[in-house]
């Protein structure tokens, strides 16, 4: 029979083993620190609305792909939204976007650390290719002084 | 962290300062770290998961509706990100059975080398831990964290009810006992 001394005794035993095996590494840390600067100061934010990587969960079993595709919605409360079409090619990422209501835009992927510019063209259509993966977000300016960030996706 | 500590630092956080914010990555980032690697993520994705779940926190800081629950949010929000990369094509690692023991043992493999792993017991240990079920492993992983979540945000972020956090833990600590000594290592 064990006692719950016995189990707090495994518990930390086994902490303490996670701990050296799979410590956080520095960078991660770093990364958490620097997100602050990243606070939204004057644009609106259109939140996630839709994502098709979370319509299911996860099958056990299911093995990966060599490629893929996935579709995001991002709102603000007043309807503006943008449609992102991620295309997932091994380590590259490549991004196919439409702004609503159309129009153009100076679009900014923002990762953390580097900004990519691109344009939307009069119908509000926009692509990014040969991303590397990891989190984003997009901002977008518009012709009227209108200026819109996504929430942040990994992609 | 006493109550009312995390909202106070959250609203500084949102005002810009720094060492707040500092405080807040401190308290929580072992919280997110274990849930995204009991995931199993590779180490690229799971920076880029956990880096998704601190940029999503700094997008809500002037609107969290329970900033005391700011744990169980980190966390869940890093079960859900790991999730998506897990179902994006091109990083998904396979998760059928067989692998399982293989992909949980790549750290350790590496490690032994490298002297982190200090005898065999640890060795069995991280082996027995390895041929529980996820949700045990997940549970440990997330109560192991330092500092250690509160039941509050464990139960957040796995949907388990409080009163069955225990009962669960118990067990799960009964089952790795018996595949450490399985392993041929005597447990206390």
């Amino acid at each position: 029979m064990t006692t719950p001394r016995d189990e707090d005794a495994l518990l930390a035993e086994l902490g303490g083993l996670i701990a050296r095996v799979d410590p956080i590494p520095a960078e991660v840390t770093l990364a958490a620190r620097s997100a602050l600067a990243w606070r939204r100061m004057d644009a609106e934010l259109a939140e996630l609305l839709h994502d098709s990587a979370l319509e299911a969960e996860p099958l056990a079993g299911v093995r990966s792909t060599a490629g893929g595709w996935r579709t995001l919605t991002f709102e603000t409360p007043d309807g503006f939204s943008i449609e992102l079409e991620v295309t997932v090619e091994r380590s590259k990422r490549s991004l196919m976007g439409q702004i609503v209501p159309p129009g153009p835009a100076r679009v900014l992927v923002r990762f953390p650390g580097a900004d990519i510019p691109s344009r939307a063209d009069e119908l509000g259509r926009f692509q990014v290719t040969d991303l590397r993966p990891g989190p984003i977000s997009l901002r977008c300016e518009m012709a009227d002084g209108r200026a819109i960030e996504t929430g942040w996706v990994t992609i | 962290m006493r109550p009312g500590q995390i909202a106070t630092l959250i609203n500084a956080a949102a005002g810009g300062d720094q060492d707040a914010w500092d405080a807040v990555v401190t308290q929580f980032q072992g919280l997110v770290w274990a849930t995204v690697r009991s995931y199993r993520l590779d180490d690229a994705a799971s920076a880029d998961v956990v880096q998704t779940c601190w940029l999503r926190l700094v997008e809500n800081l002037g609107k969290l509706r329970e900033p005391e629950r700011l744990g169980g949010w980190l966390a869940t929000t890093a079960r859900r990100e790991s999730l998506r990369c897990l179902r994006t094509a091109g990083r998904t690692v396979p998760v059928d059975d067989e692998s399982v023991f293989d992909r949980a043992a790549p750290d350790v493999v590496r490690d032994l080398d490298a002297d982190l792993v200090r005898d065999e017991r640890d060795t069995g240990l991280w082996r027995a831990f390895g041929r529980i079920s996820d949700r045990c492993q997940r549970l440990l992983r997330m109560l192991t964290a330092d500092p250690p979540p509160s039941y509050e945000d464990v139960g957040d972020t796995l949907e388990m009810p409080i009163g069955s956090i225990g009962p669960t833990r118990q067990r799960c600590l009964d089952r790795l006992r018996v595949e450490l000594v399985a392993e041929g290592i005597a447990s206390a």
